[in-house]
């Protein structure tokens, strides 16, 4: 009896999900992340709809995914969003540049010698607290351009996860690697090269990543003020005009670019990353 | 430097003959009058004094001692790791000065470069050393197969048992073709079968290249079945005890370990490393520290 329904070819929920767990975990991966993304959309569609139906939000009603996407794919049509982007793109590189300029000498120094880490901490600690964004005035005042101003903000975004993850890469380090390395003939610039820099740098790139998170939502609120160009720009634009689908695609935008960025880290972080032995 | 009354008897005049041989070649590696201190909390600590010790070229020689007698900072001295405070450490004949390639060393904690694959590991001191990468690529490649690790020319160290993370250790080291080796209780990680098997691959080497090996050890056993002489530090400033040559044939035969010229050399070893009183007083402090300790346990009594 029991033989017969075990034989039969059921549709049941948990033939599905013994199915499920023969795939492989690429494509349970996929899966899960179409449905994640399914959910998002279906979720704003809902709301759209919602919007629209209600006559107090109805002015609104172009937040809807079908407006938004149209307005997105007329932007890339017209090519009118390279630019916003690029100038985006290039204060955040600015910005991730100088923090890695800074914070990665600063985090080796913090990281390698405990005196520098004590002098060094409760002002990096409270200093980090800081949001980027309130250094504003501040910045507005000591920089001629608000480019540059845009930039500053962007440092004191990036700075402080760099320092902090190279600081805890450079502790990470085997005194005996030094040790071998010396034995083998490594002088202070090979040491550098080929131990230190190797050694930390998959806590580095983890900082990258975490600033280069911090970075991107500073940038649109930065991009509000002063200038005339980049996403914030943009936004703070669409609105002004009533351009509400544009507005969202622009949202849509930032979101896309935030993920390709992380994932540009999390490919280098991985790139770069060794177990412990 | 005499050869203790015990172990006279298994010195026949063919090991005498080879011990006395070995003291007539050149000198490898040449300590003189070596002092070192450490400073703990603004006070010195005389860790080695008046160190003098002759290592002969091709020469096996395992140093043993009690716990924190300075076997790990002779060795780190002779490296050029540490600073001399006083003395001199000669290599055929000219003083050192800091690291050099002519001395390799080994740690017990591999200290492999978990980011460089096998294959890059042994390059690092070949590369170093100025040689270009496909040249180092092929000696190291040649290495690597020496000790039976050419399938994992292309692994991490992650992905190697401890015995082979040893190995790459030494031909890292050897690599660079050094004069001496030092070895700093190499295989004190390793389990015994695996101990034995190491052991075996380092005779092998050592009776295959030019080198010196300057082995330390707290194992006797390992000490005797090793070396061609012994050198025995004593602590508190770690001095030396004693010089003992080790009066077993080589090759060392398979049933070496239980002969009665080893446990006569083990036994007297023994009473240079742990004076018998000293360990009875030792043991008796300990116990009546355990029975301090409270017993809070569901089965109070295992009686
Ligand atoms: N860098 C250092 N600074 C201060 N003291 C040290 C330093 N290195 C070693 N010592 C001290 O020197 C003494 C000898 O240490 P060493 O590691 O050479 O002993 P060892 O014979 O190798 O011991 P073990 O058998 O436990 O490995 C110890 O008392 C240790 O505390
Ligand atoms: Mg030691």
């Amino acid at each position: 009896m029991s033989d017969v329904t075990a034989t039969r070819p059921t549709m049941s929920i948990g033939g599905l999900w013994a199915g499920y767990q023969r795939w492989p975990g690429w494509l349970q991966n996929l899966t899960n992340a179409t449905l994640g993304m399914g959910i998002l959309l279906f979720v704003w569609w809902i709301g759209g709809l919602l919007i629209a139906s209600n006559p107090d939000t109805q002015a609104f009603a172009n937040f809807a995914p079908g407006p938004t996407f149209q307005a997105l794919w007329y932007l890339i049509e017209t090519g009118s969003i390279w630019e916003t982007i690029y100038s985006s793109l290039y204060r955040i590189m600015i910005g991730l540049f100088w923090g890695i300029v800074i914070g990665v000498p600063t985090g080796i120094l913090v990281g390698y010698f405990l005196m520098v880490r004590q002098i060094a901490n409760m002002p990096f600690q409270f200093l980090r607290m800081i949001s980027p964004l309130a250094w504003m005035p501040i910045a507005v005042l000591a920089f001629e351009t608000w480019d540059a101003a845009i930039i500053f903000l962007l440092v004191m975004a990036t700075v402080w996860p760099i320092v902090f993850g190279t600081a805890h890469g450079v502790q990470r380090i085997d005194p005996n690697w030094f040790q071998v390395a010396k034995n083998l003939g490594a002088d202070g610039y090979q040491m550098l090269r080929r131990v230190i820099l190797p050694a930390i740098a998959q806590d580095v790139f983890a900082g990258i990543r975490l600033a280069i998170g911090v970075a991107w939502v500073v940038l649109v609120p930065a991009e509000y003020l002063g200038v005339t160009s980049g996403l914030g720009y943009a936004i703070n634009d669409a609105r002004d005009t009533l351009d509400y689908d544009t507005l969202a695609a622009i949202v849509v935008v930032i979101g896309l670019i935030g993920y390709l960025l992380d994932a540009t880290a999390v490919a280098l972080i991985k790139r770069y990353s060794w177990r412990v032995e | 430097m005499a050869t203790p009354s015990s172990l006279k008897k298994w010195t026949t005049p063919e090991i005498q003959d080879r011990n006395e041989r070995i003291l007539k070649r050149p000198k490898a590696l040449n300590i003189q009058g070596l002092d070192k201190s450490f400073y703990h909390k603004g006070r010195a600590v005389k860790v080695l004094e008046d160190i003098d010790f002759t290592a002969y070229k091709r020469e096996f020689v395992c140093v043993v001692g009690p716990s924190g007698c300075g076997k790990s900072t002779l060795a780190r001295l002779i490296a050029g790791l540490e600073t001399i405070d006083g003395g001199a450490i000669l290599m055929d004949g000219a003083e050192t000065k800091g690291p050099g390639p002519d001395r390799g060393m080994v740690f017990q904690s591999y200290s492999l470069f978990p980011w460089m694959t096998v294959k890059k590991n042994v390059m690092f001191g070949l590369v170093e050393g100025g040689m270009s990468k496909n040249q180092a690529e092929i000696e190291a490649l040649q290495w690597i197969d020496l000790v039976g690790l050419d399938k994992f020319a292309e692994s991490y160290p992650h992905q190697l048992s401890g015995g082979m993370k040893q190995r790459v250790a030494i031909i890292r080291a050897l690599a660079n073709q050094p004069k001496v080796l030092l070895m700093d209780e190499p295989f004190a990680a390793l389990d015994p079968k695996n101990r034995l098997k190491m052991q075996q691959y380092l005779l092998e080497i050592w009776q295959n290249i030019d080198i010196t090996i300057f082995f330390i050890t707290h194992d006797l056993e390992e000490a005797i079945y090793l070396s061609d002489r012994i050198l025995v530090l004593e602590a508190n400033p770690g001095r030396v005890k004693e010089v003992v040559s080790v009066p077993l044939p080589r090759p060392r035969a398979d049933d070496t370990l239980l002969s009665e010229p080893f446990l006569a050399t083990k036994a007297y070893l023994e009473s240079l490393v742990h004076p018998v009183e000293e360990k009875q007083i030792d043991m008796e402090d300990k116990l009546s520290m355990v029975r301090m300790v409270p017993v809070d346990s569901e089965v109070p009594d295992i009686f």
